[in-house]
């Protein structure tokens, strides 16, 4: 007697049902398994603000089971190719190849390096030998709203208790920018200030892309003075004054309250050895120090430059992202796409995000199940080297049949 | 040459210098990303104090800067005969000791011998340690760190996708691998330190002086015991190492405390005043204060304070005062003596006049 091995596939489901979380739950998981019966080693999960996530689970988990289960929340999600400010997506993975772990680890603000020991440590769980970083890949979900910026310390930790062979991908949790929700899933449980993961083994590969679309103007800056997320100084000079300046901006006649819609338009860039620059996005100004906190940590004595992009540029450079995983899978077809796109792109493109999505879809194949988050921060090890923390970048994600 | 030909060269021309400008500015970007990155780099070494420290953040900059995907600092031991890591990014934390073996035939032994850079294609698997084969590494880059001092070190990097390692790649590793290099060389070891320490130590306590030593936020990081026995300080209030909580309670034990306290108030508004002053105290003691900034690299980071009991040389000092004084004294009364002498003289000589 002979077996056949069957594919690997995937579905993923929604629901706008923001009077029940638990009936949401229900409804998008059923929509993402559909007629499938499985076995299913990973089901994802992005919910936006407005639902009580541990009865959405309850309501997933109805539907799948004791499949595990990791996910967060985000600002606004996104769904076989449609953009979503409320609802609940569920992709579910069927595959009889595919082994995966889940885990989180909580206190990510106080301890960061051993949340993410911890979070390598997941590897543990797994017998797979070393092998092609192409089908090994840990998705990482972080809490990113924490103003200490401890995040990039616990990913270099993950990464150096797993080693090269693995591939990160994934981004940060928060909510629609009100900064009061952010929630990481990992099964039943609910974490808050913590780190989940699911690694995932495969037969078949597995590609990572980002581009931001970002281009370097001006003159290289000295960061000075910095501590975590927030700039004090730029070449000697308070930071947010030497900011302004160079934009041509009247620091005196500012409103501060618009200042992340302002820079979210000129963000700052770190040259890398590569040639390529990663991106840091302004979040805040405080007029009383003259510094600007961004999204994600920004190193002391890193030379940086004003970056410059259009609507056409970003577009631009999410198709390059699914061109260029689609051609790392090969002549393997797609069998489940995964976006980690940061919510400042969704804020600076507006309605042409929806043709950002659209365009990965169409370059992947629109009828490959599709599910993604606008994250703050996105989380990814690309093209090699340590994870690195991104910011206003459009990951892609793909998983083979 | 007609002139739709004369147009065609000119356009080409043209073309040839706008791929020339492209070019060049393409070089300058380079340069300005290499120079950036070796800024960032040395930077961030110039600011660590012990060799571990120094080695992990040279490894993990080169990894996240030039996308390597792992990162081994190797050392060569004593006898030269095998190797070790001493340092690994990107192999599972659990397989970073198997990474030793004998340096006879190892990638290693050309590289420790030359003391030169060498680059590898598609490495053959049993060119490298068996915990890296395993990672389909595409292009390695082996990098001598201190090709002349003790341990020898050297860094092997590996690319699994990246591609093979570029010469201005391989130029700029190298430099930053000379600036560890120098950095472990102007860091003690942690027996050096050790040593070090103890030195000071014992030569802080054999020094008659009371010393007290302070970090930025005023907190004791070095006393004797000589300061201790010149002021009772009981060890409950040296244990705080709150140079506040020692000096109220010194500062009761001096002929004038607000004299003394105002002085402390000065010095810690003033960071970078030097000071020597004296104190009497009301059991008669006198002791001289000196107190100067202590400075690492042009950089203020505490204060330094040594007492000297200087009631014997002070008690000298008044006891000579007196025999002055005294000397004085009789030198007058033997002055006036003189001047009455001469007076009288005159008084008799005009008495002998009259007659």
């Amino acid at each position: 007697m002979r077996y056949i091995t069957l594919k690997t596939t995937a579905g993923v489901g929604l629901s706008q049902n923001t009077a029940d979380s638990y009936s949401a739950g229900v409804e998008a998981a059923r929509g993402a398994v559909k007629k499938n019966t499985g076995p299913f080693p990973l089901a994802i999960v992005f919910i936006t603000e407005q639902y009580d996530e541990e009865k959405a689970i309850n309501g997933i988990r109805s539907i799948i089971g004791d499949t595990p289960l990791v996910g967060c929340t985000a600002p606004s999600l996104i769904c076989n190719g449609k953009i979503y400010s409320d609802g609940l997506g569920v992709a579910i993975i069927q595959s009889e190849t595919l082994k995966v772990s889940v885990g989180a680890s909580d206190n990510l603000s106080q301890d960061a390096k051993t949340s993410g020991r911890q979070l390598g440590s997941l590897a543990a769980d797994l017998s797979a030998p070393q092998g092609h970083p192409q089908h090994q890949v840990l998705l990482v979900f972080a809490d990113a709203s924490m103003t200490k910026g401890v995040l990039a310390d616990a990913l270099y930790e993950a990464f150096r208790e797993l080693g090269s062979s693995f591939r990160f991908f994934g981004g940060g949790s928060a909510d629609n920018l009100h900064f009061k929700k952010s929630v990481q899933v990992v099964n039943n449980e609910v974490h808050r200030d913590a780190i989940a993961g699911a690694l995932i083994v495969s037969d078949s590969p597995q590609s990572i892309s980002f581009r931001h679309g970002w281009e370097p103007t001006g003159r290289n800056l000295v960061v000075t003075k910095a501590e975590g997320k927030t700039v004090m100084e730029l070449d000697g000079e308070p930071a947010l004054k030497l900011y302004m300046e160079y934009l041509n901006e009247d620091i005196d006649g500012f409103d501060f309250s618009q200042f992340y819609g302002f820079a979210s338009g000129h963000p700052l860039g770190i040259p890398m050895a590569t040639g390529e620059y990663v991106v840091r996005d302004p979040l805040s100004a405080s007029t009383g120090d003259s510094s600007i906190t961004f999204v994600s940590e920004v190193p002391e004595n890193a030379i940086v430059r004003i970056m410059t992009g259009s609507k056409e540029s970003l577009l631009n450079a999410s198709i390059e992202a699914a061109d260029e995983a689609k051609a790392a899978l090969g002549d393997n077809a797609p069998a489940l796409i995964l976006i980690a796109d940061c919510v400042s792109r969704l804020l600076f493109l507006g309605d042409d995000a929806q043709t950002e999505i659209s365009n990965i879809g169409t370059r992947l194949g629109e009828a490959v199940p599709m599910l993604g988050f606008f994250s703050f921060g996105e989380i990814g090890i690309e093209k090699g080297g340590p994870p690195a923390l991104y910011n206003k970048t459009c990951g892609v994600y793909v998983l083979a049949e | 040459m007609d002139n739709q030909q004369q147009l065609a060269a000119a356009q080409n021309e043209i073309l040839r210098l706008r791929e020339e400008i492209k070019l060049s500015t393409d070089e300058l970007q380079r340069t300005l990303t290499s120079v950036s990155v070796l800024y960032q780099i040395s930077s961030e070494l110039s600011d660590i104090d012990n060799k571990p420290q120094a080695v992990n953040t040279l490894v993990a900059s080169i990894c996240k800067m030039f996308a390597i995907d792992v990162g081994i600092i190797i050392e060569l031991h004593e006898d030269g005969a095998s190797y070790k890591a001493v340092e690994s990014i990107g192999i599972p934390s659990a397989d970073a000791p198997k990474i030793a073996g004998p340096i006879k035939g190892s990638i290693f032994e050309k590289i420790f011998v030359s003391g030169k850079p060498g680059r590898l294609k598609q490495p053959q698997t049993d060119e490298l340690p068996e915990v890296v084969r395993q990672l389909s590494v595409q292009s390695a880059l082996l990098v001598p760190i201190s090709p002349k001092s003790q341990p020898k070190l050297l860094l092997l990097c590996c690319r699994m996708y990246q591609g093979e390692f570029s010469f201005e790649e391989e130029r700029i590793i190298n430099i930053l691998g000379n600036k560890l290099a120098e950095k472990l060389d102007n860091i003690l070891s942690q027996d050096e330190v050790a040593q070090s320490l103890s030195l000071v130590n014992a030569t802080i306590e054999a020094m008659s002086e009371g010393v007290l030593v302070a970090d930025s936020d005023w907190k004791i990081i070095l006393s004797n015991e000589q300061y201790v026995t010149m002021w009772k300080v009981p060890q409950e209030i040296m244990d705080t190492r709150d140079v506040m909580k020692i000096t109220e309670f010194v500062a009761p034990q001096l002929v004038d405390p607000p004299a003394f306290l105002k002085k402390v108030e000065e010095l810690r508004a003033n960071p970078e005043s030097k000071t020597a002053e004296v104190f009497k105290l009301k059991n008669g003691s006198v002791f001289e204060r000196i107190s100067i900034p202590q400075r690492v690299k042009d950089k203020t980071v505490g204060r330094v304070w040594s007492f000297h009991d200087v009631t014997s040389i002070k008690q000298a000092e008044m006891q000579l005062e007196t025999r002055v004084k005294e000397v004085e004294e009789i030198n007058g009364f033997m002055i006036d003596r003189e001047l009455k002498m001469v007076g009288l003289k005159k008084e008799i000589k005009e008495l002998q006049e009259r007659k």
